[in-house]
This record gives C-alpha cells, structure tokens and sequence, in this order.
C-alpha cells in the first residue's frame, strides 16, 4: 500500500503542551531551591529528607513532587486544546533554562550564605 | 579482578545503567525521527510504535533506576564524612576537597552533576507518555513530533552532563 494514503488525524497539541509546562516547573522548581538552599542554612537543613544524602534527597523530592503534581493538573487544563503549543514551548523552554541556571555551582554558589 | 560491594553499585549506576541510557539515545532518536509520512507504511505503523514505544519508556526507566541509584545508594558512600584520622582515599568526597588542585571536582563538576541528572527522567518519562498518548498521531503530526524529539534530546544532553562528570569524578576519585 502506498505510503501516501495517511489521513491527517487530529492530534491536538494540549497535552503536550502540559507535559513541557510541568517539565518546566519541575526543573525551575529545582533551580530555586537550589539557590534558596544556599541562602538559608534552616531551608538547607529541612532539606535533609535523607540523612546519608543529605539536602539533595529534599531539593530533588520537592522538584519530583511539583513536576508530578503539575503534570495532571496541566493536563486536565489543556488536553482538550489545540494551538497552545508555541506558548508552552516558550514558557516551558524558558522555566527549564532558569531552573537549569539555578543548578549551575558558580550561580547558585553565589547565594551561599555563611 | 574483585570488586567490592561499593565498586559494583558504581559500576552499575554509570557503566550499565547510565551508560545503557545514553548509547539507547541513538536509536530512540531514529526512530522518533522517521516516525512520520513517507518513510513508514500503513501497515508498518502499529510495528514500529509498539518497538517505539518499548523503546522510549525503557529508556525512562533505566532514567529513573540509573539516578535513585546514584542518589540514594552510590551517593551516600561518595559524601559520607570521615571519622578523625582515615583513610581519605575511602571517602571521595573529602579527598577531592582535601586538595586545592582536586577540589573543582567536587564543587563544579560533582554538585552540578548531581543536580542537573534529575532532568533526564523528567525529560525521559514525558516523552514516553506522549509517545504512548499520540501514538500513530505522530506520523502525521510534525510539530508534536518535533517537540518530542526536542524533549528527548534534552534528556540525553542532562544525562550527558551527568554521565561525563561522573565518569572523570569517578577516575579522580572512585567509590571504593
């Protein structure tokens, strides 16, 4: 059978404009309590959810938990609606590339308080 | 040729798991890539998304096996604090810092690896779902398509980040 006998089926793009949104907010999640974990030896301590991994278990758990809350949530928002995908990208490509500059050492380095 | 218990937790978090991820990119790349009019038939499509999306919630969870393995059972070793006069050679995290020409290591190149890891399985696992939500969709849907690709590439670049830090941390200062 021919390859050209594809129907165009209609996919619209709101869940994968959820997805992206809460992949961003899960990674910008990361990014700010990263540096707050710097700026605030208490935030830091609370952050030890697991003593032998120390803040690490907290700043990953807290950004797992937003993205896997968020997820659902976007996706009930906008699954049904199309066109949505060039906001997302925008806003989902600029929260993960803050969250990822909040993870970068010499940035939230900058944070650290004594 | 023994290898302790540390060494073998180690070696699979960045020599099996880890590295698995990061050589089944190429080919969860290809086929996300020739998902799409013109290079698959009709009859082909229900073949290559079942092997498509095999592939890509395999790699999500080697994703997720390969960093809480890293966090919660290789991590533990690599920062553990020495008691008063050890050995530091059992404790990496205190060797690197112990000398001002290692300690970059740890302070750039471990703690943004350790961070930036967790964007792989979000990446991973968001694209595993939306493989599996749009299914045959994909082929005739170019931007849903592109974006996914988009996602996937960031997960593998996240985990590369990951995967060459903790390989050179590792030569400088294994767990052992």
């Amino acid at each position: 059978m021919s390859t050209s006998t594809f129907t165009e089926e209609s996919a619209p793009d709101g869940a994968l404009a959820a997805a992206l949104l809460s992949a961003g907010l899960g990674v910008l999640t990361l990014g700010i309590v990263t540096c707050a974990a710097e700026a605030a030896l208490g935030f830091k301590d609370w952050l030890k959810w697991d003593d032998t991994v120390g803040p690490l278990s907290g700043k990953s758990s807290v950004a797992l938990i937003a993205w896997a809350v968020s997820w659902p949530l976007f996706h009930l928002a906008l699954f049904r609606r199309d066109g949505v995908l060039p906001a997302a990208a925008v806003i989902g490509g600029i929260m993960i590339i803050l969250g990822l500059i909040g993870t970068f050492p010499p940035v939230y380095e900058a944070f650290t308080v004594e | 040729m023994d290898m302790t218990n540390r060494e073998v937790w180690a070696a699979l978090h960045g020599m099996f798991f880890g590295a698995a991820f990061l050589l089944a990119f190429a080919g969860g790349l290809a086929s996300l890539w020739s998902f799409r009019q013109g290079l698959v038939t009709t009859e082909g499509i229900q073949e290559r998304l079942r092997r498509l999306q095999l592939g890509v919630w395999a790699m999500a969870a080697v994703a997720w096996v390969t960093v809480m393995v890293g966090t919660y059972i290789v991590y533990p070793w690599y920062r553990a604090a020495p008691p008063e006069g050890a050995n530091l050679d059992d404790y990496p995290r205190s060797l690197l810092l112990s000398n001002p020409g290692t300690d970059q290591w740890h302070k750039f190149a471990f703690e943004w690896k350790e961070h930036i890891a967790f964007v792989a399985p979000i990446l991973a696992t968001a694209v595993a779902v939306l493989v599996t939500y749009y299914g045959a969709r994909l082929v005739t849907n170019d931007r849903i398509r592109w974006t996914l690709i988009a996602m996937f590439i960031g997960a593998f670049a996240a985990a590369g980040v990951a995967g060459v830090f903790g390989a050179l941390v590792t030569k400088v200062a294994p767990v052992q």
